[in-house]
């Protein structure tokens, strides 16, 4: 991979001069159609005085060389509105660029449009008029927008969308729609993100130069995968850049809270940790054994072969159980981007190519994560403590990334290859004073958290596109192999007890784990569209077929380390001295226990197979109506390999999921006023359990103490009679309607107000054992729905005054009902665990649903001078995340306040440097999920301070 | 299990195939057997196969028969097949030990051809280890002749019965957490250990050398814990659950293996005999608070007979009751990993005449806790001698402690000014959210007379006050005697001869 972007790039500076033309200069640009937005094919652009000129392609792209000099063009089409464009400037060895050149279809007698150059620079997104006239409800960023605003990364870029909110700064949100209804695509192709977990990618490893648009879609419709339910966000890379860039960027971030602190803690990791993996230093003692010598079978005679591999292997685990207090450094960015196009033989070709690397690091003070349960007594209104824990943790997570591209466009053809890769690492140290009330229980601890957290992610795109008849079919082809893993290794866990540095049972024993995670994926997919005409209107059917094949393997293995009848210092790094381990004079010393062997129902494979194909027709069947109507076909079959805890059921590649669904999709436009539209659709969805979902495993989480439990067991109560879960865990069946109406304005302006409902038929929720509270199962629960209304207004204060129109209001306001029908026995444990006077519903909150989401900016926005800035608010309502049961009460987020400030201001006449200004949590509010329960105080789940953190980045462009 | 079945042949018709036949068929083709090794060995109880015949016979097949030493032991009629797959095992009995059996196969088709092909089996001594892999169903028998290995979490699943002679040793493979190596009754299992004074069942670690009539490990010292997981005992009789549910799973054993389960209404629950058993070496953790005990008794009814039992050198705790209505007589725990005795879920039975001897690493001797639903039954602890260690405390009561201690003599604890806190016996109460008291359920209890203390003595290390020993105002129930100047305490002669607590002489300074 490494090698082959080298080759790429070589190969492009070697070859990039020898196409230059250094004497003359060029005009590009880009011209589509405003009713549409799509882009045109065949209009003539001529150079005004000159006899040269050019016709676009089927990407509505032109080049004209030039010499230097200021020229008019004009630009024709049939049943098109010419349009003359004046005060080109063409300089010598510079591209000039015309994007965004919009062409309407002829209305009236009127002759010739004319425009400046300078005004297309600074008009609206063609986006705009793709959304203002797609069928389908969708929204999006492009390319031109980056220009004027200057976002550095996708994220920063798509929080300007409505009604998306960026979680955690890398994930997508939508509708308050969390993770499992939200899903985002890389050039339309379903690619893993860094946590394969997760269905969506970590937007803010793509610089926003390497991106053409990124499109959100909240209506379903055919040719889309119907495993969304909130939206899909869909980044496109681009393939030509219209010029010749090279930019190098530099960032720093600094959190007063949290940067130049001397009580940082880290440990001492491996070489290579700054570049984003592990250099060995964090390998499994046990590492190609087979047969893992256990304490049992040694104990007797240590010095025999088995005790002697046993005691080598003990002495191989790294002795750094605890961090160490050192300052923490600020953040750190940096950025190269390189791209141009250029002809050989009349062909063009297209290159970028981006590198990424940030260091960051966050130090989080008093830092809680507790467990309350309900007091026994339901005339006690207050909560017992469990557990708490208060404590420092530092973070240093590193990221590196590469995304490059090749492009090749014929007269009729464009072939695209994209190759991206995503390496990172997180080291997490932390100290925590550790209580434990837990029925009774009293005893406190010092505990000592080490983790690492190592993820690599590659992607390949090969794309090719097809234009036959003169544009009237469109065939696109796409192959997609990907390559993803995340590495856990060595995770360490410690407690001493309070005051004697004991560790035992009842504190728990020390613990390390190591988990693996690799995944494989192939995407295909074949896509054919024909333009044709509808009662005299333009009109388009679709219709394809896709390919998905997934392969994952997963391990985890973890050791624990009883300590017979060593004594302690309160010193975590001693804990591993040379006098504690077991050895032939010290049999009751400190040894390992490999809990994962013989049966490991954490060691499984799954894999899972998708066919796809659908049509779907666009077109006007009435005056003023628009409509897409489509249907997708989807085969889902997930196979899995292991085996449970007992080792009584094994799976070999046994079929756990076989789903053939039709997805309908109705999508209608009504526009009236020239500016209005009334939207109406349908459409109906899925979303599947993931591989972990769908498995035996069982995963201790040692932090939280909480057990994850693979959906595929049972659960039964009163012996065995009655099934609280079959063990049968489906996907879960939406059906979704849509209502807008649209009201567009002058510069970008927008006023909208919808009304959705959707209604999930088996929707999965994470559900806690009725036997055993710290034990959690996905299981479909009873039927969901989710009613909402969504309010978004974009708006220039000119309306107030001319002087001000700069200034813009920006709004999203969404409110959402949600509803879950309770399963019998979560209905049954709450009423058993009543307080007095609870009145026990038998519907509730939908897990991971904000009940409202609030997104405002102020912003002012001047492309002449180059300046942007803007404040932004956004908060989401309390959400739901865990659901309770038996003593355990659900949990719920509390709203985060989120204040952010960002400048972007552009210098010099070029604009070759711009800067970028932003401070993040302006409030300094602390993120917090809290325990609730009938008429009693909130008590805290967990708690941690993100602090103010300011950043400052540096944008030059060489070229 | 000396009269093993004597002959256990399992005929099954895998897959028949049918050729369609020509008409002109050849007359008199041959059979053919295929498939058959010639020949074999195994232990006497060990068993061969099961080995598939095919038979080939285009003439159509008439019978299949076998033949052991000459006699006919089985003949399957066939109807004209061409071809056909037939599955022979066969599990020596100890009076094939020795010996080689000779099996014949003989397949005949319709015209009367015939094929036969001959099986030799060696049959060797019969094996004294027997590994156990599966749960137990039916009636099972462990005799003392023979040292059983648990091979994983063994389970007396519903309605099987498990009876394990006098003298039996059971060793447990080496595991830990999920893995532990451990001996389930589950609900409606019933398990019968009839061990004697004289001959005592063993559960102990397959590291351990002892042999059956041994009481002393040969090789492993009595403080060496954690080896394998330990015997649980589970039943359906109440207990007080967190959220008033009605069963809960049992710690140390995951939630997805349902026969962890326990409890129910049956409080005259039966789950058999547990007498004269001594368990040593075990104890697993899967996570913290979430442990196997030396025994557990999950929700075990009052028509279980448990009586002489010893936990030595146990990771977690010697024995831990969670709820149910078990009585326990004669219980001695040596060198506990946590708590000794430890009480959960409003168990409602007695231990009448204990022994505890703490070691280097025991917690609490007595760790009583309350109900955690709303059902408030209780418990009594009585007669019982306590030996503390440099660390360990007398007992903590909380979380609403309810029942009646009575009859108890502790000695050789610390200073509790000295040692940090250990060495002394409280009442502990809840904290509020910032960790500050807010109340103290057992106190409560105490105070009302629902949480009794009688008649307890001890050995106060010197210049110690009974008040900074006895907190919580529960010193005015002891009484400060010199050392094994006891007037109550248990009776050790309950424990001598088949305890290794006994047996090391560690009770030979007790009254």
């Amino acid at each position: 991979m490494k090698k082959l972007i080298l080759l790429l790039l070589t190969t492009i500076i070697t070859l990039s001069p020898l196409f230059s033309h250094a004497q003359k200069g060029t005009i590009r640009g880009t011209i589509f159609d405003e009713g549409t937005g799509e882009p045109l094919f065949g209009v003539s652009v001529l150079v005004e005085g000159l006899q040269i000129g050019a016709v676009t392609d089927f990407d509505g792209d032109f080049e004209i060389l030039v010499d230097p000099g200021t020229y008019s063009l004009k630009l024709s089409f049939i049943s098109y509105n010419t349009i003359q464009i004046g005060g080109v400037v063409v300089t010598e060895g510079e591209t000039t660029v015309l994007e965004n050149i919009k062409m309407a279809e002829f209305t009236s007698d009127l002759e010739t449009v004319t425009i400046s150059a300078e005004a297309i620079r600074t008009t609206e997104a063609a986006l705009m008029s793709v959304k203002r006239n797609a069928a389908n409800l969708m929204d999006g960023i492009s390319r031109a927008s980056f220009r004027q605003i200057g976002d550095g990364d996708a994220a920063a870029a798509i929080k300007r969308v409505t009604g998306v909110s960026i979680e955690g700064g890398k994930y997508v949100y939508i509708r308050g729609l969390g993770d499992r209804y939200t899903k985002t695509v890389l050039n339309g192709v379903q690619v893993p993100g860094l946590d394969p977990d997760r269905n969506t990618i970590q937007m803010d490893i793509f610089p926003t130069n390497v991106i053409d648009n990124i499109i959100v879609s909240k209506s379903f419709t055919a040719e889309l995968p119907a495993d969304f339910t909130g939206g899909v966000v869909d980044i496109e890379t681009v393939d030509f850049p219209e010029e010749k860039t090279m930019v190098l960027s530099v960032t720093g971030g600094y959190n007063p809270s949290m940067h130049f602190n001397k009580n940082y803690l880290a440990i001492e990791g491996g070489k290579t940790d700054w570049l984003g993996f592990d250099d060995g230093t964090r390998t499994i003692p046990t590492q190609g054994i087979d047969d893992i010598p256990q304490f049992a079978e040694v104990v007797g005679n240590p010095s025999s072969p088995r005790g002697q591999q046993f005691q080598q292997i003990l002495r191989n685990f790294n002795p750094v159980l605890g961090g160490t207090r050192q300052n923490s450094p600020m953040d750190f960015g940096m950025g190269y981007s390189i791209g141009d196009q250029f002809k050989i033989k009349n062909k063009r070709f297209g290159y970028n190519m981006a590198f990424t690397y940030r260091n960051e690091t966050q130090y989080f003070t008093d830092a809680q994560y507790n467990l309350f349960g309900k007091p026994s007594d339901a005339n006690n209104f207050e909560m017992e403590a469990l557990e708490r824990s208060n404590g420092d943790f530092g973070v240093n997570s590193v990221l590196l990334g590469g995304v490059a591209g090749l492009a090749y466009k014929s007269d009729n053809s464009k072939i695209k290859l994209n190759l991206l890769r995503l390496q990172s690492g997180e080291s997490k140290v932390g100290q925590f004073y550790f209580v434990n009330t837990n029925l009774g229980a009293l005893f406190e601890a010092n505990q000592y958290n080490i983790e690492y957290s190592e993820r690599a992610m590659t992607n390949i795109l090969l794309n090719g596109e097809h234009f036959l008849n003169r544009g009237k079919w469109n065939l696109e082809w796409k192959l997609s192999p990907t390559r993803s893993s995340i590495e856990d290794p060595d995770v360490r866990i410690l407690r001493f007890r309070i005051p004697n540095n004991n560790i035992g049972t009842e504190v728990g024993l020390p613990t390390r784990i190591w988990r693996s995670l690799d995944e494989e994926s192939l995407f295909g997919s074949l896509d054919l569209s024909n333009n044709y005409k509808f009662k005299d209107a333009v009109a388009k059917l679709r219709f394809g077929g896709a390919y998905v094949y997934k392969d994952r393997d997963f391990l985890i293995e973890s050791f624990q380390f009883p300590t017979g009848s060593t004594t302690f210092t309160g010193d975590p790094n001693r804990v591993m001295d040379e006098e504690n381990l077991f050895s032939s004079t010290n049999r009751n010393g400190l040894r390992y226990d490999p809990t994962f062997i013989p049966i490991n129902p954490n060691a499984y494979n799954s894999n899972l197979n998708s066919y796809q194909a659908y049509i779907s027709n666009e077109f006007t069947p009435f005056n003023n109506l628009k409509a897409i109507i489509g249907v997708r076909m989807e085969t889902f079959s997930q196979f899995y390999t292991g085996t449970n805890q007992t080792g009584t059921i094994v799976f070999d590649n046994e079929k756990v999921l076989d789903d053939i669904d039709f997805f309908p999709t109705v999508n209608l436009i009504k526009s009236f006023k020239s500016n209005q539209n009334f939207r109406a659709a349908f459409s109906r969805t899925i979303a599947r359990p993931s591989f972990k979902e769908l498995s035996f495993a069982e995963i201790l989480d040692p932090i939280t103490g909480r057990t994850f439990i693979g959906g595929l067991f049972p659960e039964t109560t009163n012996g065995g009679t009655e099934i609280l879960w079959d063990g049968n865990l489906q996907s879960t069946r939406i059906n979704n309607f849509d209502l807008r109406w649209e009201k567009f304005m002058e510069r970008s302006e927008l006023l909208s107000a919808s009304v959705f409902y959707k209604s999930f038929d088996n929707p999965i929720e994470m559900v806690q054992f009725l036997s055993d509270p710290g034990a959690f199962q996905p299981r479909n629960v009873g039927d969901g729905q989710v009613i909402g209304v969504e309010l978004e207004l974009r708006k220039s204060l000119g309306f107030v005054s001319n002087k001000i129109e700069k200034f813009f209001f920006n709004t999203n306001l969404t409110y959402v009902k949600s509803q879950i029908e309770m399963s019998e026995s979560e209905f049954r444990s709450r009423q058993l665990s009543a307080r007095e006077g609870e009145n026990v519903s038998r519907t509730r909150d939908m897990a991971g649903q904000a009940p409202y989401i609030i997104n405002a900016g102020f912003s002012y926005n001047d492309p002449i001078i180059g300046l942007e800035a803007g404040v932004f608010y956004n908060v989401q309502g309390p959400t739901l995340t865990f659901v309770g049961f038996g003593n355990r009460t659900d949990t719920y987020t509390v709203p985060f306040n989120s204040l952010n400030i960002n400048i972007n201001k552009t210098w010099g006449r070029d604009e070759r440097l711009q800067t970028t200004f932003n401070v993040d949590n302006l409030l300094g509010d602390k993120r917090e999920e809290v325990f609730r329960m009938y008429n009693a105080e909130d008590q805290i789940f967990s708690s941690i301070n993100p602090g103010r953190r300011i950043a400052l980045r540096f944008r030059y462009t060489i070229w | 299990m000396k009269k093993i079945t004597s002959l256990f042949l399992m005929m099954l018709t895998a897959a028949v195939v049918f050729t369609s036949c020509k008409e002109d068929e050849k007359p008199n083709n041959p059979v053919t057997i295929s498939g058959i090794p010639a020949t074999a060995s195994i232990e006497a109880g060990g068993t061969v196969g099961p080995v598939t015949a095919t038979v080939s016979a285009p003439d159509g097949l008439a019978s299949f028969s076998i033949k052991k030493d000459g006699a006919t032991i089985a003949t399957v009629p066939f109807a004209g097949e061409t071809s056909a797959t037939q599955e022979f095992s066969y599990t020596a009995t100890a009076a094939d030990a020795g010996k080689n059996l000779v099996f014949e196969f003989t397949a005949t088709d319709k015209d009367g051809s015939s094929a036969t092909v001959t099986h030799v089996l060696t049959v060797g001594a019969e094996a004294t280890t027997i590994r156990v892999t599966g749960n137990i169903t039916g009636t099972v028998n462990w005799t003392a002749d023979k040292t059983y290995i648990l091979g994983g979490r063994i389970t007396v699943v519903s309605g099987g019965i498990l009876n394990i002679a006098a003298g039996t040793v059971i060793k447990g493979e080496a595991g830990s957490g999920a893995n532990a190596t451990a001996l389930v009754v589950a609900r409606g299992g019933k398990i019968n250990a009839n061990g004697t004074a004289a001959s005592p069942i063993i559960f102990t670690s397959v590291a351990d050398e002892i042999m059956s009539g041994e009481i002393a490990s040969p090789n492993l010292d009595p403080n060496i814990n954690g080896l394998w997981g330990g015997v649980l005992i589970l039943g359906r009789a109440p207990g007080s659950f967190a959220g008033n549910v009605t069963e809960v799973q049992i710690e140390g054993i995951p939630p997805s293996d349902t026969n962890g389960l326990y409890g129910g209404n049956l409080p005259a629950d039966d789950s058999g005999v547990f007498k004269y058993v001594s368990i040593r070496h075990g104890g697993a953790n899967i996570g913290e608070g979430n442990e196997i005990n030396g025994l557990t008794l999950g929700a075990v009814g009052s028509a279980t007979v448990i009586e002489n039992v010893e936990v030595v050198g146990n990771q977690d705790d010697g024995i831990e009751w969670f709820g149910g209505t078990v009585n326990v007589k004669n219980a001695v725990v040596w060198n506990a990993g946590d708590d000794a005795i430890d009480t959960d879920q409003a168990w409602a039975g007695e231990l009448d005449n204990f022994i505890v001897v703490c070691g280097s690493e025991t917690d609490h001797a007595l760790e009583i806790d309350g109900p955690e639903g709303s059902l408030n039954a209780a418990h009594t602890v009585k007669n019982g001698t306590v030996v503390g260690s440099s660390v360990a405390e007398l007992g903590d009561f909380r979380a609403g402690a309810r029942g009646t201690f009575e009859n108890i003599y502790f000695f050789n604890f610390p200073n509790p000014a000295t040692s940090g806190g250990r060495g002394d016996l409280s009442l502990s109460g809840e904290v509020d959210a910032n960790g500050n008291p807010i109340g103290n359920k057992s106190l409560d209890n105490f105070t009302n007379g629902i949480l009794v203390f009688n008649m307890l003595e001890v050995t106060s290390p010197a210049g110690v006050a009974l008040t900074s020993i006895f907190r919580n105002g529960t010193h005015v129930h002891a009484t400060d005697v010199a050392l094994h100047a006891n007037t109550i305490g248990a009776t050790k002669s309950a424990f001598a001869g088949w305890s290794w607590a006994a047996a090391s002489g560690n009770l030979d300074a007790l009254k």
